[in-house]
């Protein structure tokens, strides 16, 4: 039977891993994984910059904690120039980045860290959304 | 034994050049530049690669991605990542997801993998490039 987890958050500086820690409205979401996980099976990663800085980066999802040896995957990139003064830059939509077969063990019972990180520059405020599909 | 995942990151700066992926945003201490293949594993499964240019240099470019080093048993390999361009200094962007590039080659535990990315083409300013080795 398939089991899912989902935590969101903001990245706001570079070269930082950021843990994301809240879920919509619940603020604080229980990360522990209840004990019948054993896999992970997919990850599901969405992040996306609201370039109001000038720059380019890429975005690194790391899973950690007592769950699991540290594994970090690379989801996407993004970059970009500044418009003109007094001109509009269409917006930049992305959807989730997708790790089929991901196989990555787990002790379930523990603690999951989910952080991610904008890599090189800062380009303001990056949104990230990251599922993972267990059994 | 489930699979394992490693990555590493720089900033492309200069067309046609070797550019080494050595970092891991600030996970720098426990990151060595070039990659040890876990214990355990036998095969580099697949890359992961992303990108993310600037824009600020008006032109076009590739990406691709070399793998070198004892730790594979065949080397060096290579990906292509991509290519981007852009008519305009002022107002370019993207936001671009991560690709999946299945290798199957054999790794050999406990020995080095090294990462270098490059930018090919015209210099389209500064490329951030980050690349994950699946191992299983």
């Amino acid at each position: 039977m398939a089991r899912t987890f989902l935590v969101e958050g903001d990245i706001t500086a570079a070269d930082t891993f950021t843990a994301l820690t809240t879920r919509g409205s619940e603020a604080a979401p229980s990360v522990q994984l209840d004990a019948k996980w054993k896999k992970i099976d997919r990850v599901e990663a969405s992040i996306a910059p609201d370039l109001t800085a000038a720059g380019s980066a890429v975005f690194i999802l790391r899973l950690g904690g007592n769950a699991t040896k540290n594994q970090e995957i690379v989801v996407g990139g993004a970059g970009g120039q500044l418009p003109q003064l007094g001109s509009d830059v269409a917006p930049k939509v992305t959807m989730a980045f997708e790790l089929e077969e991901a196989d990555i063990d787990v002790s379930g019972g523990d603690t999951i860290t989910v952080s991610a990180a904008m890599t090189d520059t800062d380009l303001g405020t990056a949104r990230a959304v990251v599922g993972i599909w267990g059994s | 034994m489930g699979k394992q995942y490693r990555t590493r990151e720089a900033s492309i700066t200069v067309v046609d050049s070797r550019t080494a992926l050595t970092t891991l945003a600030s996970a720098t201490a426990e990151s060595p530049a070039n990659i040890p293949v876990p214990a355990g594993m036998s095969e580099l499964e697949s890359v992961f690669t992303s990108f993310g240019p600037d824009f600020a240099v008006v032109g076009s470019a590739n990406f691709f991605l070399r793998l070198e080093g004892d730790g594979l048993k065949e080397s060096p390999q290579f990906v292509p990542a991509g290519a981007a361009g852009n008519n305009v200094a002022t107002g370019g962007q993207a936001v671009i997801l991560a690709d999946r590039h299945k290798l199957g080659i054999g790794v050999v535990p406990g020995n080095t993998i090294g990462l270098s990315a490059e930018m090919a083409g015209a210099d389209i300013g500064t490329v951030a490039f980050g690349a994950t080795l699946q191992f299983k």
